[in-house]
């Protein structure tokens, strides 16, 4: 039902191997669907910054606490956010294009996050053996 | 206990920002990046013809960009941390920069003297 889009678009070099400021090597377009609606799109996103702050979320042991991504391009942050409410999850943003009120599992959202994190990886490396 | 702990990181930043500030530690690497600036290519999502939500400069000219990434580097001394290796400026140009009556440019930059992002400021 939720699903991540991933559209790479520039990469910057000056950033790569770097230690911290690695996550700003690779933009592109980004798109979250809900159902078939479109709900966030953005062009110029850093997706390893998003990664950045979705992988802490994953990884933290207390499973209930809130995901907020705050991107270096805006002041509107957080920009994407992930809330619990008693174990049904929603999404904002306040550059979202509807209000959503469907839920989901922390699973949904997981997984979702996965089919992500794997495209953007073949992305990546077909990127990198062409530039 | 969230609150609490909230409110000492924020502090702790703030602490840090100060001391470094106060240090005159941030200055070298603003000049590292008015050496960047120059040549710094501007992302087309704060261009005035840019597609997207993002802030927009009210112009597409590049190089008029540039010089106030520079005025504000070489002028502004109110450096925040932005992260572990960068820091960033809010610096008001004094006239509209942006398509929504900006009139502050923000500059992120890392200790190295790269340029992460600048965009038209509320």
């Amino acid at each position: 039902l939720i699903f991540f889009k991933f559209k790479l678009t520039d990469r910057r070099k000056e950033f790569h191997n770097e230690k911290y400021s690695y996550v700003y090597e690779y933009d592109g377009d980004f798109s979250i669907f809900i159902g078939k609606e479109l709900f966030f799109d953005e062009p110029g996103m850093p997706i390893l910054e998003f990664f950045r702050d979705v992988n802490k979320w994953r990884k933290i042991w207390d499973k209930s606490k809130n995901m907020f991504y705050n991107c270096v391009e805006t002041e509107d942050n957080p920009l994407i956010s992930f809330i619990n409410i008693n174990n049904d999850w929603v999404i904002h943003s306040p550059w979202q294009k509807f209000k959503c009120n469907v839920t989901f599992t922390r699973k949904e959202i997981e997984n979702a996050l996965i089919i992500l994190e794997n495209n953007v990886n073949e992305q990546l490396a077909k990127f990198d053996s062409v530039v | 206990v969230f609150n609490a702990i909230s409110s000492i990181v924020l502090a702790v930043d703030k602490l840090a920002t100060w001391i470094q500030q106060t240090l005159g530690i941030i200055r070298p690497f603003a000049n590292r990046a008015i050496d960047v600036a120059s040549n710094y290519t501007i992302k087309s999502c704060h261009m005035l013809s840019g597609r997207g939500t993002k802030s927009k400069f009210n112009t597409n000219d590049m190089n008029t960009i540039r010089n106030w990434m520079i005025t504000a580097l070489k002028n502004g001394n109110n450096f925040k941390v932005n992260s572990k290796d960068s820091y960033s400026i809010v610096y008001n140009m004094g006239k509209i920069i942006g398509t929504e009556g900006q009139r502050c440019i923000k500059i992120v930059f890392t200790i190295a003297g790269k340029i992460i992002t600048t965009y038209p400021h509320k």
